[in-house]
């Protein structure tokens, strides 16, 4: 009886509740502030996927029968503590490149010392000669990269955030870069 | 029987009552005073109590202005502790949800200001608490050698301190220690032109002796300029010139000229307490004082007859503390040798000076409800023909609105008064980095390799 007066209470009272996404309409949908969420990381690696298939690089793929290749983490120039949603991004492009099938991927997970590397280079652009190294330590002919920038302004009461993500194809050996392009994406707060 | 009720609902309203006097700073005094006795554990268990959560990892799903603040002061404490992880979790949840809350801030919540209580509405924090979320938060990524996380502190820093530029909010001593420690990240993320364009604004808020070698080194890798950094190496190459003295030695003695390999480390230190605000009856007299400027001259002229027939002696209005330790002086040496520590901020000074801004609008807001809570008695007391029940009723009444009157004693009360930053050259090997901050003495071995560097932060809330 306690346990009955009191769920209801509860229900009458409003109080939160845990949801799964199917059980409410448009949960998924709505956005919940201005960082990047599985939404957005869809929007972004869905653009760069469908430019990536359209590019020379694939082509060159095909004619190499599955090269290697490994996914560099993807460098967050933003405001916003966004990095669990880059490295979801980053598995985001291995999964979708493995099942195109064009590539082999290498994982730099267990590859300490690289991943080390990669990430005091954040600061400038990735050094030649360290990628020609990495390629040989890792085994991967080309690497994947990239980068989300962030113009982010606040304005009476609302704040608006721009981001922009660049992905990057290199060639191992030469650091050439073989394709590059740019998506964006706006969150804001609004009144 | 009845009468136990009686008492015990006596009791529970006179509770309410107190509590509602003393606002929100009442409900932190416990946890500042096990602060003040050097039990930062005790002031982590009372903070987690009142936000009605289980553990320091743990934050309430209901983030009102209250629990934001509990979480900005206990990630201050976490900081204290040692525990950065969790004290950036506490300031990243806060640092949103005070954006949230100061957008929703309506007209409603300014007219409830005038009418009910000082602390209606969501809490609307002061530029320099604002900037300080950030600020702390680097202190917090740098001590962890997390480049990436203190570079989007750093630019999050940069985004508020645009805004408080444009509304004019933004005094230059509020951006000193984050430009400095936004500085550092950049340059120690190889990033030399941003490094120098935050050194720049950090030179704009303050003088830091401990940028002059920094700034030197950065300047031969850059092109960047400004009036400042070109009278600066000016200065230094004339000091260079005119004494025999190799310039900026590191703790051992050795010359830092041709040196590239040497590590660095840089100590900041957190002491002391801004002034919390204190829930405070002030005669009416000194109220009009305060307020002169901020009251129509309407509600002026009403507030001095009501005075003057006795209606209305006292004010309900927040004062603001006293801080602690401001006038403590820190130490800190590495391998014996005593280093020099800049004054980065005086964060009381900047509470004080925000508090002046605003003190003469919360005195008038004060006594303009003070004033509504006598017209209503009166409204109420006439409606009955100014008889006994009236003279109850009016009595009533204004018992009522005088409970729900809490002063405004919101802030971010476990800020540290004062924020210290040194930095020092040293070879590649170990070291041993004492410091000494408001009697709480530490002596931390550390290993360093080349071009390596560490940021030790000692928080002292005491």
């Amino acid at each position: 009886m306690v346990l009955l007066v009191s769920c209801s209470c509860l229900i009458a009272c409003g109080g939160p509740k845990a949801v799964r996404g199917e059980d409410v309409a448009g949960l998924d949908d709505q956005a919940m502030g201005t960082g990047l969420d599985r939404y957005d990381l869809q929007k972004l690696l869905h653009e760069n996927m469908e430019a990536l298939q359209r590019s020379a690089v694939i082509k060159r793929w095909q004619s190499e029968n599955q090269p290697t290749l490994a996914v560099i983490p993807i460098r967050n120039d933003t405001s916003e503590h966004i990095e669990s949603a880059l490295e979801s991004l980053a598995s985001d492009i291995e999964t979708a490149l493995v099942n195109a099938g064009h590539v082999r991927i290498v994982s730099l997970e267990r590859q300490g010392q690289i991943m080390e590397e990669v990430r005091k280079q954040y600061g400038d652009a990735f050094d030649p000669t360290t990628v020609a190294r990495w390629g040989k330590q890792s085994g991967a002919r080309y690497f994947v990269t990239g980068k989300v920038f962030s113009t982010d302004e606040m304005f009476e009461g609302e704040r608006r955030v721009q981001y922009s993500l660049f992905m990057q194809v290199l060639d191992a050996e030469t650091s050439d870069v073989l394709f590059q392009y740019k998506s964006t994406l706006t969150k804001a707060i609004v009144r | 029987m009845e009468s136990t009720f009686r008492v015990r609902g006596l009791v529970g309203w006179l509770a309410l009552v107190t509590v509602a006097c003393g606002g929100h700073a009442a409900t932190t005094r416990e946890a500042r005073t096990a602060l003040d006795v050097g039990d930062p554990n005790e002031a982590l268990r009372l903070l987690d109590e009142r936000l009605e959560v289980d553990s320091p990892s743990e934050v309430p799903e209901d983030l009102d202005s209250s629990n934001v603040l509990y979480l900005l002061d206990r990630s201050m404490v976490l900081q204290e502790l040692g525990k950065s992880k969790l004290s950036s979790h506490d300031l990243e949840v806060a640092d949103k949800q005070l954006m949230v809350l100061d957008f929703s801030r309506g007209a409603t919540d300014e007219l409830g200001k005038y009418l009910f209580s000082d602390q209606s509405g969501p809490y609307r924090a002061p530029a320099y608490e604002k900037l300080l979320v950030n600020t702390m938060n680097m202190m917090n990524y740098l001590s962890r050698g997390d480049l990436e996380g203190a570079r989007v502190e750093a630019r999050r820093l940069s985004v508020l301190e645009q805004y408080f530029k444009n509304s004019g909010e933004a005094k230059d001593a509020f951006i000193g220690p984050g430009s400095y420690l936004a500085g550092f990240v950049f340059e120690k993320s190889g990033q030399p032109d941003e490094a120098l364009r935050y050194y720049d604004e950090a030179l704009q808020a303050g003088k830091f002796q401990s940028l002059s070698d920094p700034i030197r080194r950065l300047a031969a890798v850059s092109s960047y300029r400004t009036p400042r950094i070109s009278a600066l190496l000016a200065d230094t190459a004339a000091t260079d010139a005119s004494s025999s003295a190799s310039p900026a030695l590191p703790a051992d003695g050795t010359s830092v000229a041709g040196s590239p390999d040497f590590a660095e480390i840089v100590t900041i230190i957190n002491y002391g307490r801004v002034p919390p605000k204190v829930a405070e009856r002030i005669p009416i007299g000194l109220a009009l004082t305060y307020a002169s400027g901020a009251l129509s001259p309407n509600d002026q002229a009403r507030a001095n007859r009501l005075a003057a027939q006795g209606l209305v002696t006292w004010v309900n209005y927040p004062r603001l503390g006293k801080p602690r330790g401001q006038w403590e002086s820190p130490s800190a040496a590495i391998d014996g040798q005593w280093q020099p520590l800049d004054g980065a901020l005086a964060v009381d000074r900047e509470a004080k000076k925000a508090w002046d801004a605003v003190r003469g609008a919360v005195v008038a807001s004060a006594i303009t409800r003070t004033i509504a809570r006598i017209v209503a008695g009166e409204v109420v007391r006439k409606s009955t023909n100014d008889g006994a029940l009236g003279l109850l009723l009016s009595l009533g009444t204004q018992a009522t609105l005088t409970a729900l009157d809490t002063p405004d004693t919101r802030s971010w009360s476990m800020l540290p008064a004062r924020i210290a930053i040194g930095r020092t050259r040293v070879r590649p090997g170990v070291h041993w980095v004492y410091t000494n901050v408001r009697g709480q003495r530490l002596k931390r071995k550390i290993t360093l390799g080349p071009r390596q560097w560490i940021v030790i932060v000692d928080t002292v809330l005491r």
